[in-house]
């Protein structure tokens, strides 16, 4: 199985706190990762070590076998980030351009785009059922909408990996089921590998296949087999939840 | 005296082919630098260019040839402040800004003489544009503008969001780099149409004007550069009518513009 993401010893200080500690782990392709944690446990943080974004204090993080720092093939990877409400609600951009963007990982400088990457948006907003927002602009869009259309973004590529920080948090309850039917199908059938960051720990075992507990540093990392029967993780939850969660896989 | 003939002096041809150059280079640049809140970096290497100026005059070479490389160099000692030292962004803006500003003061103060050249630089002259002047701005704009063509959806993607354009694998620095540059340059052509202290307007009026209407990023690149010509047109043959400063004339044509489109939109939008 391709070892899509590896984590070794990496810890992340900022302003001298430490935010990640020694955190080490891999997923493999069609790992499917609910990562879970309290507010501050290092969920987002962990996420940008791993895109990149954040460069660790110390320890090193392999995607698809490259170090990070000299990784060059961002068309594998979808992001989907958190704080959707900090994006600029004037900004002049129409859904279909925003979606666009999410393919220009895949061209070299001058960027240009063809007919097949038209192709590649319409499909994308299809998928999302945002077909009909193509040409709106994305400051008139709501929270769940907007979310839609970064999730087309993401996944306009068809990444080997997909990784969503807390994707559903603005959807409603209709619309979250339909997401989460439709990264499952990503999963299963494309063998996307999925990293999810949830506050619904109860939920997660429904979609996931391993879970990943986070606080500053690594607590849990296992499949739901094992994590039933973890004690650390009966102490954590309460073995009613721990049960709730086992339930729900 | 009708608009033909004021048409026919050659300084007023000059005035208006630089002057067309420079408001469409500024206002597609402006548009990304208000996008990314940066819009002051313009004021700020403004009064870069007026210390570089001041060094040309003191070292008798030809003031904007002197100020292209040093404006440069601040624009990029800006960049450093905020990304190598961790300044805020408006502060390291205040501090390459104000210690330009001072060294041009100090070497104004040293070489008495050329007073007179350097403070018409403060108010700019573009009814005085030489041809020389209009070619280098118009090859300069030209370079600038196929820049920003080559780059157009590196730039889009950093002004949309710049974690999300680093996942893409757009070298975020790299374009970063790149804008504050062009940047510098744009001030450094801008300087002799409306003068150090109006050249923010130029980046930051015709930008925000066309936010109000535009409804994709190209139609915003688009009015932009419209609203600025516009304006720019407008008000240097209005100035040459009413017999107003030219540089001034033009940025309240540049703010009635953004005024009425804002009026318009609150109107339309009920």
């Amino acid at each position: 199985m391709e070892r899509v993401i590896s984590v070794n010893h990496v810890s992340f200080r900022y302003d001298g706190n430490e935010a990640v500690s020694d955190v080490s782990f891999s997923a493999s392709a069609g790992d499917y990762i609910a990562l879970v944690g309290h507010n501050g446990s290092g969920k987002t943080t962990l996420v940008k070590l791993i895109l990149g974004i954040l460069t660790p204090s110390s320890g090193n993080i392999s995607l698809f076998g490259k170090n990070v720092r000299a990784f060059s093939s961002w068309d594998t990877v979808g992001y989907l980030p958190q704080n959707i409400g900090l994006f600029n609600p004037l900004f002049p951009a129409t859904v279909r351009e925003v979606v666009a963007l999410g393919l220009i990982s895949q061209k070299s400088t001058p960027k240009r785009f063809n007919r097949h990457d038209t192709k590649a948006v319409d499909e994308a907003l299809e998928q999302m059922g945002i077909a009909d927002l193509a040409d709106k602009r994305v400051g008139e869009l709501s929270g769940g909408q907007m979310q839609r259309v970064l999730l087309a973004r993401a996944i306009v590529n068809k990444p080997k990996l997909l990784i969503l920080d807390e994707p559903a948090s603005a959807v409603d309850a209709n619309a979250r089921g339909e997401f989460f039917s439709y990264i499952g199908t990503l999963n299963k059938d494309q063998k996307t590998t999925i990293i999810l960051i949830t506050h619904d720990v109860a939920h997660s075992g429904g979609y996931a296949n391993k879970l990943l507990f986070l606080d500053k540093t690594l607590v849990f990392y296992g499949n739901f087999g094992q994590f039933c029967t973890s004690q650390t993780m009966q102490h954590q939850f309460g073995a009613e939840i721990q049960h709730i969660i086992c339930h729900q896989h | 005296m009708d608009i033909l003939d004021i048409l026919h002096y050659g300084f007023m041809q000059r005035a208006l082919v630089t002057g067309t150059f420079v408001a469409v280079l500024c206002a597609i640049l402006g548009l990304f630098l208000v996008l990314r809140r940066l819009s002051l970096i313009g004021d700020g290497l403004a009064h870069v260019s007026f210390g570089a100026i001041a060094v040309g005059l003191f070292l008798g070479v030809y003031p904007l040839y002197a100020a292209i490389p040093l404006v440069i160099a601040g624009s990029l000692i800006i960049l450093a402040l905020t990304q190598k030292a961790n300044v805020y962004g408006d502060a390291a803006i205040g501090i390459v800004s104000s210690v330009a500003l001072a060294g041009g003061i100090i070497l104004a103060s040293l070489a008495q003489g050329f007073n007179v050249d350097l403070f018409s630089y403060l108010f700019g002259n573009i009814l005085a544009i030489s041809t020389v002047e209009m070619v280098s701005s118009i090859i300069l704009s030209c370079v600038v503008l196929l820049i920003i063509s080559l780059f157009y959806w590196e730039l889009f993607a950093v002004s949309f969001n710049e974690e999300l354009a680093r996942v893409s694998g757009v070298k975020t620095d790299r374009i970063n780099a790149i804008l504050v540059i062009l940047t510098a340059l744009a001030v450094v052509l801008s300087v002799r149409v409306v003068g150090v202290l109006l050249v923010s307007s130029f980046l930051i009026l015709p930008a925000v004007t066309s936010l109000r209407v535009a409804r994709s990023f190209r139609q915003a690149l688009l009015y932009s550069a419209i609203s600025a010509v516009v304006s720019l047109l407008l008000g240097v043959l209005t100035s040459f009518v009413f017999n107003l400063p030219t540089g001034a004339t033009v940025v309240m044509v540049n703010f009635f513009c953004f005024l009425s489109v804002l009026v318009y939109t609150k109107l339309k939008a009920g």
